[in-house]
């Protein structure tokens, strides 16, 4: 029991040791990194003591430790963090084929790229004016300016168990179903701002349309089990627009386990395409976690590609806060082997007049299992709000496996909700047609497995973005993709 | 000989449909089968594609001189065995265009020639299309999806065009159709028959056979095929019926 909070507790203090040796400027927001991860640990220390019991059912990682085996804590304390800063591979590079990007990379958590500057232009200092900027937190000077654009990503980390001066009670079902506070999420937020080293801070200013889409690649990459965090706020202002694609890749044969933490506010109008690529080795462990605000008449929409991995999570989580805000997910999940996924979406519309639409979709071979929990929460107030949610499963052997649990709640009368789930297998009699006309039993299954994938790609909003997914699902289909090809680490023959 | 069939029987979850069916196919014909409903005309047609829930009990059929039952589906299609369906099936997600250009190129590996290129495909399947009425926007389209009776139909006339098969069976291909969409799809059989192929019609209705006109008719009645005629006999069958047969043949 006491390991857990040990190791917790030590990285911690890694992680801000680390940040110390990393740093030469004196003005910037060290302070707040430091407090934001101090106030996290706190939190987490403020926990019941059975969630760190590396043995019992009810421990800090995953959902039941019945339901991810091996991801218990026992499996988190044998884990190190990777090396302070390492040294990033000199010719590494990303190309989306035919596509213009924008990159800022990652490696084992550490965000490369000169300190101080603005990563996109790297001739200017980073600062949150008029022009984009993506940076670290800590490069960011400490102005009130500065200060007062990011309250709302301080305010919602100063928040734990105790905020009110009354202990919130650990995940009873009344609290998360009247909306409130759901601890495990919560508590995941916490580990990874305890454990992340920095923030990565992106920001548009007013009206900025980013025409060219920006790419976050997260590499990962450690013979030796090790646990990696990173951190990101994203921030657009009023009427702002982009393209993201984060992408989460590995070594075929790391041992990593990726927790991620994605906190983005949409200001009025904006608008946000999200991509959220997950293709690792399958002895990666990746846990995502997205928490948006959505104000007036924003938009936002996220597709989650899970491509490759031996576990993941997807935890998201979307406050539709203004009138007219409006929240697509989509995620597709390409599962085989012995491969796990769970996406756990839940969409709170407290607003009037919002719109929220779910589909998720997956592929599920060998042993694969697959699991889905999706949560709509209509607040009274929320009147003519709409939401669909629907989840889609394809078994192609007798031992895949999926669990869904859709789940509507409204508190409102004047609203438009759906829900579905389905569980299916391949049509045999569109094999045996496709099989007459001479494709092989083979390439016919691979053929239908892609477009049942097609639904999710379609909607992909860059034509060059989709045309690179979809080759990276057929290269899935075909067995060719253990790890991103591109990668130079996944394929050190290969240079760039 | 194409397609020899001798004495074959056929049956599906125990039940015997076929019950001794010959039948020799020379390239160069067009045949003819007739039958009333439930005595296993659609039946044989399955079994030769190789539809795998009729259990073959007994017979053999020969094509191309190689036994058919050494050969799985894909390997019958790509030998040059096409079968138009009576009940297209219907493939959400994948393109007309798609699907045709992995069944080519499927057949063009087994046959040891290099995929088409994307150019030369599209030009090819142009022509193709243009032989059937069919538009762009129809080939774009998932197969079948959403399709009226008559497009898929079409459709099935248009697959054959493309895959150029050496046996064609169409089974029921004219059910659901109205007159000018008969026209359409008889109209493309008959461009695309020629001395080298053969293609048997399975159908219910001499109207068919005004458009498509076959060299043999045979009447498959209880799992066998109990009289062989000229297109002169579908004519006959249309005045006086099935039974007429029945009565004929029991000597009356």
């Amino acid at each position: 029991m006491q390991k857990v909070k040990t190791t917790i507790q030590n990285w911690v203090k890694e992680a801000g040791e680390q940040v110390c040796a990393c740093r030469d400027r004196k003005q910037g927001f060290d302070a707040e990194v430091n407090a934001l991860a101090a106030r996290a640990l706190e939190n987490i220390l403020a926990l019941p003591e059975s969630r760190f019991d590396a043995a019992g059912a009810d421990g800090l990682f995953g959902e039941k430790i019945s339901l991810w085996r091996e991801t218990g804590a026992r499996d988190f304390v044998e884990r190190r963090r990777p090396q302070a800063c390492p040294g990033l591979p000199r010719d590494f590079c990303c190309d989306i084929e035919g596509l213009d990007v924008q990159q800022v990379l990652i490696y084992n958590g550490c965000v490369a790229g000169a300190r101080g500057k603005n990563l996109l232009f790297p001739e200017q200092t980073a600062q949150l004016g008029d022009k984009p900027c993506v940076c670290r937190l800590s490069d960011l000077e400490a102005t009130p300016s500065h200060r007062a654009k990011l309250a709302p990503f301080f305010e919602a980390a100063e928040k734990g168990l105790h905020t009110e001066k009354k202990h919130v009670s650990v995940r009873s079902t009344a609290d998360f179903a009247q909306g409130g506070p759901d601890i495990g999420r919560e508590e995941q937020k916490w580990l990874n701002r305890a454990l992340s080293e920095d923030t990565l801070l992106i920001y548009l200013p007013e009206g900025c349309r980013l025409e060219k889409p920006l790419q976050i690649v997260s590499l990962n990459h450690s013979e030796k089990p090790v646990f990696v965090a990173t951190h990101c706020w994203i921030l657009l202002e009023k009427g702002a627009s982009m393209h993201l694609v984060q992408c989460t890749d590995s070594h075929p044969q790391a041992e990593v386990f990726a927790e991620g933490l994605v906190e983005m506010r949409l200001a009025a109008d904006a608008q946000l395409e999200y991509i959220r690529m997950q293709n690792v080795g399958d002895r990666c462990k990746v846990f995502h976690q997205l928490d948006a605000h959505l104000e007036r008449a924003s938009r936002l929409v996220t597709h989650f590609m899970t491509l490759n991995g031996g576990l993941t999570q997807n935890k998201v989580e979307i406050n539709l806060t203004e009138p007219e805000a409006r929240a697509d997910v989509f995620g597709l999940y390409l599962q085989d082997k012995k491969q796990q996924v769970s996406n756990d979406i839940k969409i709170n519309h407290t607003a009037p007049r919002t719109y929220s639409r779910e589909l998720f979709k997956g592929v599920l071979d060998d042993a694969a299992r697959a699991f889905f929990k999706g949560h709509v929460f209509v607040h009274p107030q929320a009147l003519q709000t709409e939401a669909y949610q629907n989840n889609r499963n394809l078994l192609v052997s007798p031992k895949a496996q999926a669990n869904a649990k859709p789940y509507l709640e409204i508190y409102a009368d004047d609203v438009q909700c759906n829900h579905g789930v389905t569980v299916g297998q391949l049509d045999e009699d569109a094999l045996f047609y496709m099989r007459c006309r001479g494709i092989p039993a083979e390439a016919a299954r691979r053929l239908l497995m892609r477009a049942y994938a097609d639904e999710i790609l379609k909607e992909v909003g860059v034509e060059a973005l989709r045309g690179w997914l979809d080759s990276l699902v057929r290269k899935r289909f075909n067995g060719q993709l253990q790890a991103c090809q591109d990668c130079v680490l996944a394929c050190p023959e290969r240079t760039c | 000989m194409l397609l020899e069939i001798k004495d074959l029987k056929a049956s599906i979850n125990g039940k015997q449909i076929l019950k001794g069916v010959n039948l020799n196919v020379n390239r160069g014909e067009i045949h003819a089968i007739m039958g009333p409903n439930g005595n296993g005309k659609s039946t044989l047609a399955s079994v030769i594609a190789g539809k795998e829930m009729f259990k073959v009990d007994g017979g053999q059929v020969r094509y191309k001189d190689k036994n058919l039952f050494d050969l799985n589906v894909e390997e019958r299609a790509c030998e040059g065995i096409f079968l138009g369906f009576q009940y297209p099936v219907e493939i959400p997600g994948v393109s007309i265009t798609s699907f045709m250009r992995a069944a080519v190129n499927e057949q063009r590996k087994y046959k040891g020639l290099d995929p088409m290129d994307a150019f030369a495909f599209m030009k090819y399947m142009e022509e193709k299309q243009a032989l059937v009425g069919m538009t762009d926007k129809l080939a774009n389209r998932s197969v079948n999806e959403g399709f009226s009776g008559g497009e898929k139909k079409k459709n099935e006339i248009f697959q054959m065009a493309m895959l150029q098969p050496e046996l064609a069976i169409l089974d029921e291909t004219d059910s659901g159709l109205d007159i000018d969409a008969l026209r359409i799809v008889a109209g493309g059989v008959n461009k695309l028959a020629n001395k080298d192929n053969a293609i048997i019609v399975i159908t219910h209705y001499q109207r068919l056979l005004d458009y498509i006109v076959p060299d043999f008719v045979h009447v498959l009645a209880d799992g066998k095929i109990v009289k062989t005629g000229t297109k002169e006999l579908a004519k006959e069958l249309e005045e006086k019926g099935y039974d007429w047969l029945k009565d004929h043949d029991s000597g009356k």
